[in-house]
């Protein structure tokens, strides 16, 4: 979740911001209403989809729902079909879950299964940096692969590790402690107080100021600890046990359903308790094994024998890639759904939540990066209009040309887009400034009116 | 020559023996050295009356005072020996006379040294800064670490983020400590290796990974090797792996050598199932750089005979010849699975009592912690938190492990406490011993001392071996450290990171910047160069990126072996004695952060050259100045180049006093542009880099700006000791330290001007290894 394995309960305060209080419910007294909560949330999913069923062949309002985005029926409204989007100098490839966030033209691959090098910071790090000191965690970083399998990456563009035990967010969330680290805490600070006391009385005078900051600095954080402690005393508003699956093990097929809505589920709960504002979930890497992978097919592997041809000449390999993208596509939606269905003040979470869906290719077979199949999802209160199916970069509709995927779009129009420019406007809509990030030249005003 | 110069020659030479006599209590005191000079030319402005710039000499009586108002007289004597006092208009001493009074204010400064006790002045306790943090627990624990990359930046002050005034701890802060010290502990006991061999150098026929790719078939004697990186001392294993290409082909005979030393023949046979014959063989390696290399022993003759015509060859041998069938070179390892951290740090008396143990553990971790002996007392403290460790549950391990903890947010851990051992002397008196090994190793290696120094120090034989552990020391690649942690902030580019200057600045050229900048200072200090290299040496470390940066065409080739220099590789290019660049003053790191965003800034050059290199730093502007361009609108005929306005600006007289002495030094680089491009226009108006200094003195472009820097060479030597003295001690200098700063200038300048004379010097200084009294009041 954060770089280095740092308590997150030092930013759980005695004010009391526990599981199931929203954060408006708490505060909706003292709130202004301009000041609502604005979020973002990322959710990278690898491989390449079945293209011939994604983007809608009319743009606009009243676009039709592709087969593959037959599960947004419920939620249509609310959420914004992208084409014509892709990187403009970032290579494709199996790394594409460390470019997407970061929109990086620096980087070389390293090496199979490690993070791109060098990196520059991805979109969500940096709207953690602005937003970060007003909750319990900076960002919410998750992934089924986790560690260095992550789309997030800090300043000095080194990986920000990815939590994948659903168990350990869970306790976090909560504020369990699972480790039972407050007491041993408790015990040093005593000894290191005494210590310093000590220590006071033979030192100069400009010295002992030195030392009263460090006094101080020990006390207010013993101060935190007990509040820590009797914050785990205190009976909890429980969460919807019945929705949390924490033992799921996402490499066994039958368990993989469990995990990935069970992430979901902690990452609306993180959201509706305001313990973050930015959450980016890496679910798996594209390549070889790994979790995610059982859904009756080789989906990276299928990915290549579609050979770019119509569904009709590669039935198997296609129906694989649908399989996938339907199962993704339901499990988005029912998140969407639930993000709608929580109240939060006069609206619901996810009119203050800009939820990115992204793919890290579009027709997989050669792994081609242009036209990427995305999807933009709430955030109406960020002012981004929803219901409707967008084409950028003069992107033309998906028709089979000589049997064949149609070539790669060069001629972009006059005023290009890239995804850069996508995650850029999520962040200024944030209200953090993200001019020249990635590859971005301008900001997509098309989504907002 | 004239009857002033005798005057003064005279005075020069009178002025010791006046002292002498005035010795005896009671005598008349000492005139005020160059007395005449002052009257003549200072005093009709700075008298009581006038006071111009706020300056009155009218109330220096005689020498003592003098000597007490040193800051004062010492900047007088500079402006005097610059040309800046007295100003143009006034009547204006010559060269010697204006040396001899400098000469005769400095002869009183020494005789009010000579004998006399320095006052070594006072440093606060010292937190370690983030790098110090960084450094000791690599050191303390033996683990590859940098906890500290999460904390808070610390605040730097006197230009240095050492400071012990400065380094201030906050809430946030302890949080931090608390977090990283439970981190550092479980990985410094952690069971697993940390960090297995790591391949870094290939053959030049292995692409990646840890295999050989594919197959490598080698038909001569020509060796294969690969270079691998092994970050812990221990055992570890050669495998290699290979056959003879054909079934019926003589078994290939191989040599494993490491290092040039022969490990083991081997012989590979013809599998009987499988792709390949496996060896392993154990060999215990140092931690480095190891180089594993095979030969073949028994090349079939007639491919042997044309060698060069038959290299090895990576994938293919469609020819089927002869030989051997690469398939791997790994060094695996280390396979002894206690790593160095955890068997150094839990080492204990096997058949002692556990908690005789735990003692034994935790007062060797507290004694290196706190960098000297830890008191019974307080090792006593941390067995009582480990019987209640084991009390709350926790086993040995464990318990252990929440006392190490415990060390480690201690305030003797976090601070440099230099407690006096002598509280009852009231004079200044040596720093003890440990706090002296502490003094040196966090300057040289911004790191706690070693299991050198330590012993020396326990037998109080560090300070007679104060030289020989500099040599030492700074033989040690912990010296990187001097060189990382001083050069960018007394050069002012640390900030180069932050910096946005449009795309042409991307992360890969300001890298190249700042490491330029590095490694040329890194160069001065291992060669022992003099310091006057900063200012005018003639070479620089160029990677292919900053080479076309800088439009030198030469790079590209290595000279010995004239093979191409990869692109990102630095090399030592030594630069044309005709050519614009020498010295750091025109490395594209200082150019660069001396500039505004989009346009170049004499000002701030000329500032930082003031500041930088001659110790002579100008007050800030006063408030109400407005930027350059409105300070330009409305004029007649608005100038075109960044020189022009700011000429027009000069000539405004409230600005002129100082910019007189920033300006010119500024102009003099106008030929590089805000990356430190070489230029020739400034928009479409030809550059004009000549100045004129306040003396008059006229001087055009960087080479006349070196010869005027190297003019004053030994204002240059003290701006540098100045730096380096306010860095090694981690407190900024007061009036009590210029005898120490004036006695390491003339012995650094008698030695050459070497860079390590320098450092030498600063160790040896009373400020660095005494202590004031702890009655003593602060002056």
């Amino acid at each position: 979740m954060t770089p280095i394995p740092i308590s997150r309960r030092n930013f759980l305060r005695a004010s009391g911001v526990c599981l199931a209080l929203p954060w408006l419910e708490v505060f909706a007294g003292a709130a202004p209403a301009s000041n609502t909560l604005k979020r973002a949330v990322f959710v990278f999913v690898p491989n390449g989809v079945n293209m011939w069923q994604f983007h809608p062949a009319k743009t606009g309002r009243d676009y039709e729902l592709t087969p593959s985005l037959k599960p947004f029926a419920s939620v249509r409204d609310r959420l914004t079909v992208l084409s014509g989007l892709q990187h403009f100098k970032v290579k494709g490839g199996h790394e594409e879950w460390a470019h997407m966030l970061t929109g990086n033209v620096n980087s070389e691959v390293a090496n199979k299964h490690t993070a791109v090098r060098p990196n520059t910071i991805s979109i969500d790090q940096h709207i953690a940096e602005a937003t970060g000191k007003q909750t319990r965690w900076p960002s919410l970083v998750v992934g089924a692969d986790g560690g260095r399998m992550t789309g997030s990456f800090n300043r000095q563009g080194e990986p920000v590790l990815a939590d994948f035990d659903l168990k350990n967010i869970f306790d976090e969330l909560v504020g369990a402690d699972p480790h039972g680290r407050l007491k041993h805490r408790a015990s040093v600070l005593d000894l290191v107080s005494e210590q310093a006391a000590d220590l006071r009385g033979k030192l100069g005078t400009g010295d002992e100021r030195k030392l009263d900051e460090y006094l101080e600095s020990v006390r207010a954080v013993e101060k935190r600890v007990k509040a820590d402690l009797a914050f785990k005393e205190t009976p909890k508003a429980a969460a919807d046990e019945k929705r949390l699956t924490l033992n799921a093990d996402p490499y066994k097929g039958d368990q993989q359903d469990d995990y990935v809505d069970t992430m979901f589920e902690l990452i609306y709960l993180a959201l509706q308790t305001d313990s973050t504002r930015v959450v980016t979930f890496t679910s798996t890497r594209s390549e070889g094994g790994g979790p995610l992978k059982s859904l009756g097919g080789d989906w990276h592997g299928q990915g290549h024998n579609t050979n770019d041809k119509v569904e009709t000449a590669e039935p198997k390999a296609f129906g694989v890639l649908s399989a996938y993208d339907t199962w993704w596509h339901e499990r988005l939606a029912r998140f969407l759904e639930r993000l709608s269905a929580a109240k939060e003040g006069g609206a619901d979470l996810l009119r203050n939540t800009a939820v990115f869906f992204g793919r890290g290719m579009s027709w997989p077979a050669f792994h081609r990066s242009d036209n990427l199949p995305l999807l933009l999802a709430g955030g109406e209160g960020l002012g981004f209009v929803q219901g409707r199916h967008l084409a950028f970069n003069s992107q033309a509709p998906v028709i089979a040309v000589e049997g064949k995927a149609p070539p790669v779009n060069k001629d972009f129009g006059k005023n290009p887009a890239c995804v850069s420019d996508l995650l850029r406007t999520i962040a200024e809509r944030m209200g953090v400034e993200a001019k020249g990030f990635g590859e971005s030249r301008r900001t997509l005003d098309e989504l907002l009116a | 020559m004239t009857r002033q110069k005798l005057l003064f020659v005279a005075l020069v030479a009178m002025a010791p023996m006046s002292v002498r006599a005035a010795d005896p209590p009671g005598e008349k005191p000492a005139p005020v050295p160059g007395a005449a000079f002052v009257q003549r030319y200072c005093l009709s402005c700075h008298s009581a009356e006038k006071k111009r710039g706020d300056l009155d000499l009218s109330g220096f009586r005689d020498e003592a005072t003098v000597v007490a108002g040193r800051k004062v007289w010492s900047n007088a004597i500079r402006a005097v020996r610059d040309g800046e006092m007295p100003p143009k208009g006034a009547p204006q001493p010559t060269a010697d006379a204006r040396e001899a009074f400098a000469e005769a204010v400095r002869g009183a400064f020494l005789r009010a040294d000579a004998g006399k006790p320095r006052d070594p002045g006072r440093v606060t306790i010292r937190r370690l800064n983030r790098t110090e943090y960084n450094n000791t627990v690599r050191d303390l624990c033996h683990i590859e670490f940098e906890p500290a990359d999460n904390f808070p930046a610390d605040e730097p002050s006197h230009g240095f983020d050492n400071q012990g005034d400065a380094l201030s701890l906050s809430p946030l802060l302890m949080e931090r400590y608390l977090d990283a010290a439970e981190v550092v502990v479980a990985r410094a006991l952690a069971g697993k290796p940390a960090k297995p061999a790591e391949r870094v150098g290939f053959a030049q026929f292995m692409v990646s990974g840890s295999k050989v790719p594919y197959r490598l078939y080698v038909f001569t004697s020509e060796p294969v090797a690969a270079t691998f990186r092994i970050a812990a001392d221990g055992e570890y294993l050669v495998r290699v792996e290979g056959k003879p290409v054909k079934k019926d082909d003589p078994a290939p005979e191989v040599s494993v050598i490491v290092d040039g030393k022969e490990l083991k023949r081997v012989t590979f046979a013809f599998p009987e199932k499988g792709a390949y014959t496996r060896y392993e063989i154990p060999v215990a390696l140092k931690q480095g750089n190891r180089r594993v290399s095979l030969r073949l022993l028994n090349p079939p003759a007639e491919l042997e005979e044309k060698k060069a015509a038959y290299p090895p060859q990576v994938d293919a041998n469609r020819d089927n010849r002869p030989g051997l069938e690469l398939h791997a070179i790994d060094l695996v390892g280390p396979t002894d699975d206690e790593p160095e951290s955890r068997r150094r740090i839990l080492a204990c008396d096997p058949k002692a009592q556990p908690r005789e143990q735990a003692r034994e553990i935790l007062t060797r971790f507290a004694d290196r912690a706190f960098r000297r002996p830890a008191t019974a007392e307080e090792v006593d403290r941390y067995l009582k938190l480990y019987d209640r460790s084991l009390e709350a549950g926790q086993n040995f391990e464990a318990a252990i492990g929440t006392s190490l903890q415990a060390i480690l947010v201690s305030p003797n851990f976090l601070f440099r406490v230099e407690l006096d051992d002598r509280p009852q002397e009231k004079g200044s008196h040596p720093i003890s011993e440990y706090q002296l090994a502490s003094r040196l190793s966090y300057f040289l290696w911004s790191s706690m001392p070693d299991e050198a120094l330590l012993p020396l120090a326990a037998k109080g034989e560090l300070s007679k071996n104060l030289d020989a552990q500099v040599t030492r020391m700074l033989a040690d690649d912990r010296s990187d450290a001097l060189v990382e942690n001083f050069a960018p902030q007394w050069l002012d580019i640390r900030d180069l990171a932050r910096v946005t200057r449009g795309p042409q600045l991307d992360v890969r050229l300001r890298e190249s910047m700042a490491r330029e900048t590095l490694l040329f200072c890194d160069e001065v200090l291992r060669k022992d160069r003099p310091i006057t290299d900063f200012l005018d040496g003639r070479y620089t470390f160029l990677n292919e990126r900053l080479a076309r940066h800088y439009g030198l065409a030469q790079f590209g080739r290595d000279k010995r072996t004239a093979a191409p220099v990869p692109a990102h590789a630095f090399v030592r290019v030594e630069l044309p004695a005709d050519g614009p660049r020498a010295g750091v003053l025109t490395h594209a790191s200082v150019l660069t952060m001396t500039s505004n965003p989009d346009r170049t800034s004499p000002v701030k050059r000329g500032t930082w050259i003031l500041e930088n290199v001659l110790a002579s730093p100008t007050p800030p502007p006063p408030a109400d100045v407005p930027p350059l361009e409105q300070a330009a609108a409305g004029t007649v005929k608005e100038p075109v180049t960044v020189r022009g306005r700011l000429e027009l600006h000069r000539s405004k007289p409230g600005c002129a006093a100082c910019h007189a002495k920033i300006d010119p030094l500024g102009f003099a680089l106008e030929r590089f542009d805000v990356l430190g491009q070489y230029r020739d226009k400034d928009g479409k108006a030809p550059v004009d880099d000549a100045a004129e200094l306040s003396n008059g003195q006229k001087f055009q472009g960087t080479d006349g700006l070196r010869k005027v820097l190297l003019g004053k060479k030994d204002q240059f030597t003290k701006c540098l000791t100045e730096k380096m003295l306010t860095y090694a001690l981690g407190r900024g200098l007061g009036d009590h330290d210029g005898p120490t700063v004036d006695a390491i200038v003339a012995a650094v300048a008698k030695d050459n001007y070497r860079f390590q004379r320098l450092i030498f010097e600063v160790v040896r200084s009373s400020p660095f290894t005494m202590r004031r009294g702890t009655k003593e009041t602060p002056k």
